[in-house]
């Protein structure tokens, strides 16, 4: 893999899970990825967040993201509806967006495409396997080379 | 009837008769009075004629002894005597006096005869007197001088054998004689001397009272005489004081009394007969008058004799026919009650004998004592009725026949009928109709008490209420009902009644004919269609039911089953991810990442744990349930503080619980882990800086009782007070928990029958979780 060659991309992480969500830092990192990861906590945040309402009103401190990975189950607003609120919003429905779950039901997956997810992604017991899905992230990137 | 005719009748004739016999009587006791009188009339005009003739004839017969004294030889012998002059021997004088008293004797009404001589003025001769002890010749002393007196100058002028009758006058010479002081005729013939010189004058006294008395001797007591001269002046009266009251300067007139007698003494009319009805009892008089020639004719002198009867003395006769009367109309007015009782009786028998045999209808005709033998009007009616007797009970057989049939058919049928007069109030039931009722037929008066009596007791307050709907008059056409009779034996009937007013041309129903239908055994196969429809209806919808909460179940598993597999796997992922990490931090010879790697894993497996145990008690919540108890909140609520004290002191909180929390009925040790884990919730969700308040209280709302708890803490946005009950739900990640807690707490109160819920309050900050559950009884000890 050739990490350096990656343009840093800003990634938006919407986990309620922490060690999950450390799970995936740590990921980025011994990928050398300088990937910067905002990490977000539940729905709610997600949208305030992408729509830059409330205390996330600034875009120079909080960019909008090159890309989304979102928890489906999720504390406060679902990922579910948090997928519908970003595919819904002008400005923001080009960011792709990666729904990452612990669930591999046939329902979610049907969900989550309808909803237009980008990619559905369930999350791996296996550490390569959620790493090459990381790697893949930053060449989708590099390949298209464009901005949100 | 018995209480009418006949005594009416009665009465009626009664009047009738004692009325016609009541004015028979009258006018028979006023024609008799009539006739009394007209008869004492007669009798006295009669007797007045025969009075006067008698009269008449005294005075002739005076006449004739007059003259016969005169043509006697003795006073002859005294005539020549004085006619020569010579004196009248005493013994001539003695001889005429034996003479005179001889005819005293013969004539009770003569009270003096006298001689009197022309010379010497008139002088008595001889003298004889009626005394009061009886006849005297008066002594030469006592004789007195006539000559001025009218009967002895008249007698002298007068030819021979002539003879004056004197004027009725009072007799007031001199003298002891009886005649003294009464009305008295004088009765006068002249003697003459053979030259023709008038020498003497023999005169009669007559006393008229005494002449009258023995004239009237035959005539009735009590009679009244009565005589007046020419002019009417009363001469004889019964009242004396009214005698000669011209002698006295006075007059008493018989026309001034009786005015009739008037025309009598202007000689219009020669008798009179009259009534008079004065207002007192002596001037009632029943009298005749009759004029009384006497004396000289060729004068037509004369005097008014009359007699008179009191009317009282007069109706005295009709008194006894009075009483009579009164007797006769008496009895025959009590003959006349008693045939008239009798007659009435007699008349009205018949008919109450009628009456009586009419009531023994509808008895066989051999039963009726009719007066069938009776030839008059009666046997006739008797007859008649008889005949119609028959007439109506063939009539009747048939009406019977007929109702026997319709009673079959009613029998057969289970139909009754029955009617109500609704102006009298009489109630008519067929023979069905009692049996319907569960009464034998007739043994029991028809009225509504005795027909709500057979209602059954549970219809009867409807059926009372329905009946007063129609006598208020709040149905026009009819009515339908139905309900249960409760017979005898303890067996229920159902009836069907349906009724329809008849108005009869009236404003107001008249009539209320109803039917009774027997529709138990419709009923009970209504009531068997209507339970097996039930039956497939529940049936079905138990299934409906079932097959949803199936659903719902399988919803709720699928449901969980989902959550549970993406929250099991959670800890999994974190394990397998950061084992990875530890085998490459090893190779990497990082110990502090190895430390922090296993840190990972270390909690993951915990959390995982705890997961289990919590899912192992929602999943006990459903299920084995223990019976609902009556538990006081205060106790649950303590015991929970009590299983939290060492987290309660570590936080410095403070807890306010109400006193005297109300009883509510539910499953204690669950109820105790609600509220553990309100409170740790309470205790855990706390506002940074502030040590934790949390209030506990509750109230009774209807059946219920709302039990909250409220804290100061951080709070619940309300968009999220629905999600915060949903398994594993947790607002904040960072803090420590599994999202069970609240999902436990709705679960096992709505096992309990309650609901929960969070309270949102603008004012106040922190979150006030309410739940609700039955409410015990009140008044148990806590």
């Amino acid at each position: 893999m050739n990490g350096s060659s990656q343009r840093p991309l800003d990634i938006l992480l919407v986990e309620d899970n922490l060690a999950h969500a450390e799970l995936i830092k740590r990921c980025f990192k011994q990928h050398r990825a300088a990937h910067r990861v905002q990490h977000l906590v539940d729905g709610q945040q997600a949208i305030d967040y992408l729509l830059g309402v409330g205390e996330y009103a600034d875009r120079e401190r909080f960019p909008l993201p090159h890309c989304i990975l979102l928890d489906l189950r999720l504390p406060k607003v679902d990922g579910l509806e948090v997928l519908r609120i970003i595919k819904t919003s002008p400005g923001i429905k080009r960011i792709p967006t990666i729904v990452l779950t612990t669930s591999a039901t046939e329902q979610d997956v049907a969900r989550a495409y309808a909803y237009r997810a980008n990619s559905y992604v369930v999350k791996p017991i296996d550490f390569d396997k959620f790493a090459t899905l990381i790697d893949d992230l930053g060449s989708y990137w590099m390949m298209w080379n464009h901005n949100p | 009837m018995r209480l009418n005719i006949a005594p009416k009748l009665g009465f009626w004739l009664s009047v009738l008769a004692i009325l016609s016999a009541g004015v028979t009587g009258y006018y028979a006791y006023r024609e008799t009075r009539t006739i009394v009188v007209r008869g004492e009339e007669n009798k006295l005009l009669t007797a007045t004629r025969v009075l006067t003739k008698r009269f008449t004839g005294v005075l002739e017969e005076s006449a004739k002894d007059v003259r016969l004294l005169a043509g006697t030889p003795d006073v002859l012998a005294v005539v020549s005597s004085l006619e020569r002059a010579q004196r009248v021997s005493s013994a001539q004088k003695r001889r005429v006096a034996e003479l005179f008293i001889a005819m005293l004797k013969q004539h009770k009404e003569y009270f003096q005869i006298r001689l009197i001589g022309a010379a010497e003025h008139g002088l008595e001769l001889v003298r004889v007197d009626r005394n009061q002890t009886g006849l005297s010749q008066a002594g030469p002393g006592l004789l007195q001088e006539k000559a001025h007196f009218p009967y002895v100058f008249r007698t002298l002028r007068l030819p021979s054998e002539s003879v004056y009758v004197s004027e009725i006058e009072v007799n007031r010479e001199l003298g002891r004689h009886v005649g003294h002081n009464r009305p008295a005729v004088r009765i006068a013939t002249p003697l003459h001397g053979d030259d023709g010189v008038a020498l003497a004058v023999v005169v009669i006294n007559v006393e008229l009272d005494g002449l009258m008395r023995s004239m009237g001797i035959d005539l009735p007591p009590g009679l009244q005489l009565y005589l007046t001269n020419e002019q009417g002046d009363y001469l004889i009266h019964p009242d004396v004081g009214k005698q000669f009251g011209f002698d006295l300067g006075r007059r008493y007139l018989v026309q001034d009394d009786i005015p009739q007698t008037g025309h009598l003494i202007a000689n219009h009319q020669h008798e009179l007969v009259l009534t008079t009805e004065g207002s007192t009892a002596d001037q009632q008089l029943v009298a005749a008058f009759v004029r009384l020639p006497f004396g000289d004719f060729a004068k037509e002198r004369f005097a008014l004799l009359g007699l008179a009867a009191p009317l009282p003395e007069v109706y005295r006769e009709t008194l006894v026919l009075r009483t009579h009367v009164v007797q006769i109309v008496l009895g025959a007015s009590l003959l006349a009650i008693l045939v008239s009782f009798g007659l009435s009786q007699a008349l009205s028998k018949p008919l109450l004998q009628l009456v009586s045999a009419i009531k023994v209808f509808p008895g066989r005709p051999e039963d009726y004592q009719l007066p069938l033998k009776r030839r008059d009007e009666i046997g006739l009616l008797a007859g008649t009725i008889l005949t119609m007797v028959e007439q109506i009970q063939h009539q009747l057989r048939l009406l019977e026949d007929s109702e026997r049939r319709l009673n079959r058919a009613q029998e057969t049928a289970g139909i009754g009928n029955w009617e109500v007069d609704l102006i009298s109030g009489q109630v008519l039931w067929s023979d069905q109709q009692y049996r319907l009722l569960g009464y034998e037929p007739g043994l029991v008066t028809a009225n509504l008490r005795n027909f709500l009596r057979a209602v059954h007791p549970v219809d009867r307050k409807r059926m009372v209420h329905e009946i007063r709907r129609i006598t208020r008059g709040q149905e026009k056409q009819g009515y339908q009902a139905e309900h249960r009779v409760l017979l005898p034996g303890g067996a229920v009937k159902v009836v069907e009644e349906r009724a329809e007013f008849h108005y009869a041309g009236h404003q107001q129903p008249v009539h209320l004919f109803g039917t009774t239908l027997d529709i138990t055994r419709r009923k009970a196969t209504e009531d068997e269609l209507r339970y097996s429809h039930r039956q497939l209806q529940s049936e079905a919808m138990t299934r409906d039911k079932l097959i949803e909460e199936l659903e719902a179940k399988n919803a709720e598993l699928e449901r969980f089953t989902y959550t549970v597999s993406h929250d099991l796997k959670s800890p999994l992922v974190t394990v397998n991810g950061f084992l990875g990490m530890l085998k490459a931090d090893l190779e990497a010879g990082d110990r502090e990442r190895v430390a922090e790697d296993v840190a990972y894993i270390t909690e993951a497996a915990h959390q995982m744990g705890r997961l289990l145990d919590e899912l192992l008690e929602l999943s006990r919540v459903g299920r084995g349930n223990n019976l609902p108890e009556v538990l006081s909140l205060n106790a649950v609520v303590s015991q929970a503080v009590d299983l939290l004290r060492g987290a309660i002191e570590n936080s410095d909180a403070e807890i306010i619980i109400d006193e005297n929390l109300p009883a509510v009925l539910g499953d204690r040790n669950q109820l105790v882990e609600v509220m553990q884990n309100l409170l740790d919730n309470a205790l855990k969700f706390t506002s940074a800086g502030s040590a934790p308040q949390i209030r506990i209280s509750a109230l009774e709302q209807n059946n219920e009782v709302v039990c909250c708890v409220a804290d100061r803490g951080i709070g619940i946005d309300p968009r999220y007070h629905d999600r915060v009950f949903e398994l594993f739900e947790r607002l904040d990640p960072r803090i420590e928990g599994t999202g069970i807690g609240l999902a436990l707490v709705k679960r096992i109160i709505e096992v309990q029958n309650g609901k929960v819920w969070i309270e949102h309050d603008q004012g106040n900050q922190g979150t006030r979780i309410c739940f609700s559950l039955p409410r015990g009884p009140s008044g148990l000890p806590e």
